[in-house]
């Protein structure tokens, strides 16, 4: 009975951490800016929950490097941190307050622009990556001028969804924290049922 | 000049004092010909009433103007001082007829009145359109005003001109004067032509009651009441009580409540009146709205009262009609509660995706028109305390200029339409005065209607049950201003077929409440579903699939919304099946 009900917890254990609510993701992004390159501009790194948001989330975004020029960043809502630098942005709420979460930042594009995301927390929270001239009047390397989004990365309870709308952005997972996770999340569960077997 | 030349004069002159000899020994007309709907599509009630008595008034009909279908005598109704009425028989449905009444057969001695009229469609119609006014009392120039605009309806589109609802006050008093000066006011050319056009059924309200019965109401209006009674007489008149009935009109069941036929006191609420449940009108009710429900060709049903359950003052909520009301709306699946009273335009409502401790049956919209001529109400968009009939904590909508409506059913659509009647450069119609010499307003003029707003009420299979829905995060896009999110379905039951539409509920188009009113109803204002392709009930609504979608498909939709009020989103999507 007692090892039915340890195969059954790590089961559970198991499964938690691999569907759970709650997950790690972690991608390396690539943006071709050579198209608009010496153009004024403006990235926008956006981190915002839906209606269905499951809890907390962060958005981290490290390893920046680019051969653009860097300029002012306008911190909405949750978001920290001025690029080349790590930038955090929480999934606040949006309210009259806090209309979203973002790191608005200026730039005079280069060739290229590279950055690791890590998605953690909750689900029901997405990333949005965002170009803009540099009057905001037109997206940029977008192909979905209805929404502005280049790349989206949306947090679900069944993973992560990437909708990449851009030729010049290429995204690739990097699954070996999720595997992690998944491991030491699983370990933590066995560790829990040792110690309780102890007692 | 010769003898024969003189002899030919006299004679002529003799002639003429004849000619003018007859003409005046007709009475005249003291209310021009006016319609009733007597629930019947090969019938047509025409009604008028002379300045004294006469027994030679001539109705003619057709389908032109040369009225050769039929005519006819019409002696005096017995018990009504020369009033006339003669009901129309034999006609089809929904065509458009013609009529003539005259002084005794011969335009050339006199003619009362003239008009068209458009019968009803067929009993299995899926398609009907009518007009909606209330509260038309004490200012008859304003309410000229009004029908002037509602002619103008009527001529753009004829299959408005079948029916005009009124949810009562339709005068000042239940008084002969009244009735002669404002309703029938013979100064306001636009409502007799209105009249003379369109045929008018309703409820009595409280300036026509007379300590719960009514003496001139019944004769200018003698609708054909399920159980009237007799209480008493009034010089040669009847005092009448329990004015409740109901008709249909192609796809629409109306049910119309006498709350005046009892005086009941509801929870101390002063003036609260109306039939109490196991009461014979009571009874009546659900009868009625049983019958209503079971059959096949009136999926609409349209609850007419005068004083509203829910409101937006100044008057206060009727706890009668909260407590009796409100549960046979539910229980019948009543669409649309159509009401008056206080003088304004307002719908006040709740979802079903709310939570309300009161009354208020959810999804269904508490219309209140009650700005078709009377002097206009304030609306109180701020009081929102719970508990108290002075809590007008379900407005949705609310507007006090003078209004009227118009209903367009299409099959398993009905769309509700509020104008507000303004001057034609925009500015809100001022100076009316209360005159029923001549129609004041004609220094505003011209006028011209606008829309208050327009609520799109669906009789769809909500199937939320068994379809979950999930959003994603939020984006924002700084070029068009709009918020973007990806709407995905998920279909856990069986398949579904055809249209598959999201309702947003929570969402409310149009909303005009303050802060509070949308807090206390959990509704979000100023945010716009840009991408919404229709409407159910007020909330913005968006067909997520054409083709049906299968057990256990997904599908996903993109939603944008602008805000003007910069509050956050927040909707329940409902699933409907069409």
């Amino acid at each position: 009975m007692k090892h039915i009900k340890i195969k059954l917890l790590i089961a559970a254990v198991f499964m938690f951490a691999a569907t759970s609510a709650f997950a790690d993701y972690s991608y390396n992004f690539s943006v071709n800016t050579s198209s608009v390159a010496g153009q004024p501009g403006y990235v926008d790194l956006m981190f915002n929950p839906g209606d269905n948001s499951l809890g907390s989330a962060t958005a981290t975004i490290t390893n920046f490097n680019t051969d653009a020029a860097l300029g002012a960043a306008l911190l909405t809502g949750g978001a920290t941190g001025v690029l080349p630098s790590t930038v955090s942005i929480v999934n606040n709420a949006l309210n009259t307050n806090n209309p979203y979460n973002d790191d608005f930042q200026q730039v005079t594009f280069g060739q290229n622009m590279n950055f690791s995301l890590n998605l953690s927390g909750a689900a029901g929270n997405s990333f949005m990556l965002y170009f803009y001239d540099g009057t905001v009047s037109n997206s940029l390397l977008t192909n979905n001028l209805s929404s502005g989004i280049a790349t989206e990365i949306d947090m679900t309870k069944n993973g992560a969804i990437v909708t990449n709308n851009s030729n010049q952005v290429t995204v690739s997972a990097t699954p070996i924290p999720a595997a992690a996770y998944l491991f030491g999340s699983g370990l933590m569960g066995l560790v829990g049922i040792r110690r309780k077997m102890k007692n | 000049m010769n003898t024969i030349m003189k002899k030919a004069l006299t004679s002529l002159v003799f002639v003429l004092a004849f000619a003018v000899c007859s003409t005046a020994a007709f009475a005249g007309i003291l209310k021009r010909p006016y319609l009733i709907y007597p629930g019947n599509n090969t019938t047509m009630e025409v009604l008028w009433q002379d300045t004294a008595t006469e027994t030679t008034n001539t109705i003619s009909w057709g389908t032109d103007t040369t009225y050769s279908l039929g005519s006819t005598a019409v002696s005096e109704n017995n018990s009504s001082a020369n009033q006339h009425i003669y009901t129309i028989t034999g006609l089809t449905p929904n065509t458009l007829y013609y009529y003539q009444v005259t002084a005794d057969g011969n335009p050339a001695d006199g003619v009362y009145g003239s008009g068209s009229f458009l019968t009803a469609p067929a009993a299995n119609a899926t398609s009907v359109q009518f007009i909606g006014l209330g509260d038309t009392r004490t200012q008859p120039n304003a309410l000229d005003m009004v029908e002037a605009e509602v002619n103008k309806v009527v001529a753009a589109n004829p299959s408005y001109q079948g029916l005009a609802i009124h949810d009562g006050d339709w005068v000042a008093t239940d008084a002969e004067t009244d009735w002669t000066n404002e309703w029938f006011s013979p100064n306001m050319a636009d409502s007799i032509k209105f009249l003379s056009q369109v045929p008018v059924n309703g409820a009595k309200g409280n300036h026509e009651d007379d300590g719960g019965y009514s003496i001139y109401f019944p004769k200018y209006y003698p609708f054909p009441w399920t159980q009237v009674s007799q209480v008493g007489t009034k010089g040669s008149l009847p005092e009448l009580n329990n004015f409740f009935w109901s008709f249909d009109y192609g796809p629409v069941h109306f049910t119309i409540v006498d709350q005046y036929s009892e005086q009941k006191t509801v929870n101390g609420q002063s003036g609260t009146s109306g039939p109490s449940v196991g009461s014979t009108q009571y009874n009546w009710l659900v009868s009625d709205l049983t019958a209503a429900s079971n059959n096949p060709n009136t999926p609409w049903k349209v609850l007419i009262y005068h004083e509203p359950a829910w409101n937006s003052g100044t008057h206060t909520n009727n706890l009668y009609a909260q407590q009796i009301m409100d549960p046979l709306v539910k229980q019948y699946n009543v669409d649309v509660v159509y009401t008056g009273h206080s003088h304004n335009y307002t719908r006040c409502g709740v979802y079903s995706t709310q939570t309300t401790s009161d009354s208020i049956a959810p999804n269904v919209p508490y219309v209140t028109e009650g700005d078709s001529g009377a002097p206009n109400d304030t609306v109180d968009l701020t009081n929102t305390t719970t508990g108290s009939s002075q809590g007008w904590r379900h407005i949705l909508l609310a507007d006090e200029t003078y209004s009227y409506m118009t209903f367009d059913v299409e099959g398993k659509t009905m769309t509700m339409k509020a104008w507000s009647v303004i001057q034609s450069n925009g500015a809100p119609v001022v100076g009316v005065t209360n005159t029923s010499t001549a129609p004041s307003y004609t220094s505003v003029t011209p006028t011209t209607s606008v829309p208050i707003e327009t609520v799109v009420l669906n009789h769809f299979t909500d199937m939320t049950s068994q379809v979950s829905a999930t959003t994603t995060g939020y984006g924002y896009n700084r070029v068009s201003k709009l918020y973007t999110t990806n709407l995905t379905i998920t279909n856990n039951g069986p398949a579904l077929t055809g249209n598959v539409d999201v309702a947003l509920n929570g969402l409310v188009s149009g909303v005009t409440a303050t802060a509070a009113i949308a807090k206390n109803n959990g509704l979000t204002p100023g945010i716009t579903l840009t991408n919404a392709t229709g409407q159910n009930n007020g909330a913005p609504m968006i067909t997520a699939s054409t083709s049906g979608l299968a057990s256990g498909a997904s599908i996903t939709i993109p939603l944008t919304f602008s805000t003007t009020s910069g509050a956050a989103i927040n909707f329940t999507p409902v699933i409907l099946q069409e």
